[in-house]
């Protein structure tokens, strides 16, 4: 399993008949640095990408086992859409503090067990409530609502070209 | 199996079902030394071992074994981390942690 850049679609009129209706598309792999890195391959498509996405590419025999059809002559189908990838390179793309602890569920992974994965950001706890006054649960409420609005934008620059 | 060092997390939105709720790193495969193992493209695996970026650990980039430690013979995945490393040893020396970057 690897990540790849698409960079072209094949299109096949004489096919096997488990192949029928599979996308094909060309992919790049990519390296940490989302440099070009080996020669490209033909990949079937199961995560409905389009040129210039970065994918997740899964090769050897499970490939198939994405497709309808797992007894096809296919040997690498992407199986996922990549829309962040935080590495420890050169050119980082998140800061540090980003990163969460090692084992720690990843923010923002769809389906990373339902709440946990739900909130990239999540809301701040309210100071002591309860006790807090209604002035400090306004501006809470609002520095809350501000910081949303900061994650928002900066998930915005981490997604990928 | 191989030695690789965790360089990155990945993100997917849009994926296989097989894959929802698992985490996946971008694992570089490294020789005992820590130096990069050459001719080798980096790997996407699921995090079966808790492991973060920058930790040694133990890749395993063999479709049905994986799919045995996943518990789902019909999932399309091929590489998995199935262990951090605290120490390798080669030949009497020690290469990792003491030569840790």
């Amino acid at each position: 399993m690897f990540l790849a850049r698409v960079i072209g679609r094949v299109v096949t009129t004489q096919q096997l008949p488990g192949m029928l209706g599979e996308k094909l598309l060309i992919v790049q792999p990519l390296d940490e640095q989302r440099a070009a890195a080996g020669d490209t391959l033909v990949a079937c498509d199961a995560a409905d990408s389009g040129l210039g996405d970065i994918v997740h590419v899964c090769d050897g025999r499970e490939a198939t086992l994405a497709l309808h059809d797992s007894y096809v002559p296919i040997d690498a189908t992407i199986v996922g859409h990549v829309e962040e990838f935080a590495h420890d390179g050169p050119a980082p793309r998140i800061s540090a503090g980003d990163v969460e602890a090692p084992g720690a569920p990843r923010a923002g992974m769809p389906g990373a067990s339902g709440a946990s994965g739900a909130s990239r950001a999540p809301a701040p706890r309210p100071p002591r409530a309860g006790r807090a006054t209604q002035a400090e649960s306004d501006a809470a409420r609002e520095a809350s609502r501000r910081r949303g609005a900061a994650s928002e934008e900066r998930d915005e620059r981490e997604l990928l070209p | 199996m191989k030695l690789g060092r965790v360089v990155g997390t990945v993100v997917t939105p849009v994926q296989h079902p097989a894959y929802d709720g698992r985490r996946l790193l971008a694992v570089r495969p490294i020789n005992p030394d820590g130096s990069d193992a050459p001719g080798e493209r980096m790997f996407v695996a699921v995090d079966r071992a808790q492991a973060g970026i920058g930790d040694r650990v133990l890749l395993m980039a063999e479709g049905s074994s994986v799919r045995a430690i996943v518990g789902d013979e019909r999932a399309p995945i091929r590489c998995a981390v199935v262990g951090v490393i605290d120490e390798i040893e080669v030949e009497g020396e020690l290469l990792f942690p003491a030569g840790a970057s």
